[in-house]
């Protein structure tokens, strides 16, 4: 069963953490790399992939480059400078809230 | 293995990707890798062409595009205000003010005619006796008589003085007040020459830098060593 649900509200934190450890990527290398970094639990749909791209770009925290693969343009994504600190700022928020959501199941089951 | 689609192929997903509601080329190029890359990996394993763009013809992939067609243009018109608005800001520089100002000053003066010819006269009056200035001391430094004939220095003077005669004819002083004298004739023949003589300023100035500098090379390539070596 997908868990897409739960991961609303992280997208652009994935996809600054995704692009933070690979350096440029693609759009579809980016929603097949989330989907397999979540054993599959993370599957984003164009509809929801591109429009927070586009958002991130706009707000200066990434760039693209173009290159031409085969017979197709390829938009390649890569963080800038202001990306790279964004991206880790938010890999912290969310790391800080996993803990914590970890910490409440893990009293929630002990207590039965 | 698949490792690109057809003519046929890509001309039937363009159809689609337009069909189904993106309009922004550069968002039709981008989905257009996204779903070529798609198709290619739903081949590979095992789904025919057919059956992979019909699974894809669904409501929910018509308000996808949709949605995304539209956030994508505010996206881009952001994009391209923002930019505009950098370069305005980047060209609002005290020079550019300042150069503004003149300008709108001198037009104004134009367009109040009498004013602008008493202006422009002046004005010219006051650049023929610096091109009188400029050719005496051109001609009398032996440096730059080099470069400059007493040909080009005269020419320089005489536009200098005719545009400052005409000037002087087109207005006349009449009982303490300034009037116009002259047809509208004059006043374009006026322009025209002030123009020319402009252009032919900065064509000898142009000239005297570009010679200097090669007469400085010269220098520094010959003379010196030759010093150095006495």
């Amino acid at each position: 069963m997908s868990k897409n649900h739960l991961y609303k509200g992280t997208l652009s934190a994935v996809l600054l953490t995704l692009l933070e450890e690979n350096g440029r990527m693609y759009g579809y290398e980016l929603s097949k790399r989330a989907l397999e970094a979540t054993n599959g639990d993370l599957n984003i749909t164009e509809g929801a992939l591109y429009p927070a791209l586009h958002k991130l770009e706009a707000e200066g925290l990434l760039e693209t480059e173009m290159e031409r693969v085969g017979n197709r343009m390829r938009k390649y994504y890569r963080l800038t400078e202001t990306g790279g600190k964004e991206a880790r700022d938010r890999i912290a928020e969310l790391a800080d809230y996993a803990a914590n959501l970890q910490l409440f199941l893990k009293n929630r089951l002990a207590n039965g | 293995m698949v490792n690109e689609l057809t003519r046929e192929q890509q001309r039937e997903l363009v159809d689609f990707l337009k069909r189904w509601g993106i309009d922004h080329p550069l968002l039709i190029q981008e989905m257009f890798d996204h779903y070529s890359e798609k198709a290619l990996h739903a081949m590979d394993r095992g789904l025919s062409w057919e059956r992979t763009l019909q699974s894809w013809k669904t409501k929910s992939t018509f308000l996808a595009f949709r949605r995304m067609d539209k956030a994508f243009t505010e996206h881009q018109e952001k994009y391209w205000n923002r930019i505009q608005r950098k370069h305005l800001c980047k060209l609002i520089t005290l020079r550019n003010v300042f150069f503004l100002a003149l300008i709108a000053v001198i037009s104004h003066a134009v367009v109040l005619f009498k004013v602008g010819l008493l202006f422009l006269a002046g004005l010219f009056a006051l650049k023929c006796i610096a091109a009188f200035a400029l050719m005496v001391v051109q001609v009398v430094r032996k440096r730059t008589r080099q470069i400059l004939s007493i040909r080009n220095m005269s020419f320089y003077y005489i536009f200098y003085v005719l545009m400052a005669q005409i000037a002087f004819k087109t207005i006349s002083l009449d009982e303490g007040i300034f009037t116009v004298a002259q047809s509208p004739q004059a006043l374009a023949t006026f322009f025209w020459i002030s123009i020319a003589a402009d252009f032919y300023s900065i064509t000898l100035w142009k000239r005297v830098k570009a010679e200097t500098n090669s007469l400085t090379l010269q220098m520094l390539e010959e003379h010196i060593p030759k010093l150095q070596t006495q």
